[in-house]
């Protein structure tokens, strides 16, 4: 995260499902969902930390998110928070991430058509 | 590059792809805020991080500001619902109508000159349709755009739901009757008021009810194939 790159082309939708996934138990404002996501990810996912706020307002113009303005140690802050809109793309994000997940995992291990594990041609 | 010039070149890059005003003010405010949570964060576990290495974190200015350009932008009816959707619909149809009547005045007025129910009985059929056809007309052209303007904006089909039920309110409750001259030509009359012709121009109220309902019809079989239509690559892959 610290290094501000930007993700490879596949991972398109990763951050948005990412943000969701953090706004389901609190509401944060964008450096704390980046920091969260960082800590979460052991900094493994890492994108410039400014693009958040495009697929935040992304979200909360799908009605995904909703935002309201607080003043946090004299500095008004955006927290957002995942409306039940979100809530429920969430869970079917992640159930198709997770049958994506599944279904490379089945592919890399060889397969149910007798595919040969990479591991194994290796050696 | 310091973050003053950093700003800048995000303002100039946003003002280059017409990313509108209120979000660019909205944008550059919460960067300004994550700025400052990076330096208080960065000043706290190293000495040694410049304002460079905070703003190498925040991302290029360019590529922030191709992703503000990603946002679909919004229309005046998505960001104004309750006046869109709810108050200036039955405005509209009354416009609408004042527009039908107007065009009465000028095109059927003048073809009707001379006649009269004895010289031509058709009348009596075409102006007993003619009123309630103008209402139909009116508040299903206001229904069918607000249900259009709902479905393009993105927001919720209640909205659209709402204005057809408006419509049939309105339509329930108007009432436009052309009179034709009996016997004595030019003596017709065209009047124009608020009460209760329902039932009897019932479709008045159902034309917008059904406009309202093929709507909300509609717009769950497409969520319903969109979900199909990405879950069913999925299934095959799994």
């Amino acid at each position: 995260m610290a290094k501000g790159t930007s993700n490879p082309d596949f991972l398109n939708g990763v951050p948005e499902l990412m943000v969701l996934r953090v706004l389901r138990d609190e509401s944060l404002h964008g450096y704390a969902i980046v920091q969260q996501i960082a800590q979460r990810t052991g900094g493994k996912i890492e994108f410039g930390e400014g693009s958040i706020y495009p697929v935040l307002y992304r979200l909360e113009q799908d009605g995904l998110l909703t935002s309201r303005k607080e003043e946090v140690r004299g500095r008004q802050r955006i927290l957002y928070r995942l409306s039940s809109k979100g809530l429920k793309q969430l869970e079917s994000r992640t159930a198709r991430w997770q049958e994506v997940v599944c279904a490379i995992q089945t592919f890399f291990e060889g397969g149910e058509n007798g595919f040969s594990p990479v591991a194994t041609t290796a050696s | 590059m310091d973050f003053h010039q950093w700003q800048q070149q995000l303002r100039n890059e946003l003002r280059k792809r017409h990313v509108p005003a209120d979000y660019a003010e909205r944008l550059m405010n919460e960067l300004v805020d994550h700025y400052l949570d990076l330096q208080e964060a960065t000043q706290m576990t190293s000495d040694s991080t410049r304002d460079k290495d905070v703003i190498k974190m925040l991302g290029d200015p360019q590529s922030i500001a191709l992703a503000a350009d990603q946002i679909p932008r919004r229309s005046w009816a998505a960001r104004h619902p309750l006046l869109s959707y709810l108050i200036l619909p039955p405005l509209m149809s009354l416009a609408v109508l004042a527009l039908l009547i107007l065009a009465d005045v000028f095109l059927l007025v003048p073809a009707m000159r001379g006649k009269t129910l004895e010289t031509d009985p058709w009348l009596a059929t075409a102006c007993l349709v003619l009123g309630p056809l103008h209402v139909i007309v009116a508040t299903s052209l206001i229904a069918l755009w607000s249900c259009r303007s709902v479905a393009v904006s993105g927001r919720s089909k209640l909205w659209g739901i709402a204005a057809c039920v408006i419509m049939a309110i309105l339509g329930a409750y108007t009432s436009v009757n052309f009179a034709a001259p009996t016997s004595v030509p030019g003596s017709g009359r065209l009047s124009l008021g608020f009460g209760f012709p329902f039932p009897v121009f019932w479709m008045q109220a159902v034309t917008p009810l059904v406009i309202g309902g093929l709507f909300f019809a509609l717009r769950r079989n497409e969520a319903t194939t969109e979900t199909e239509t990405e879950r069913a690559p999925l299934s095959r892959a799994a």
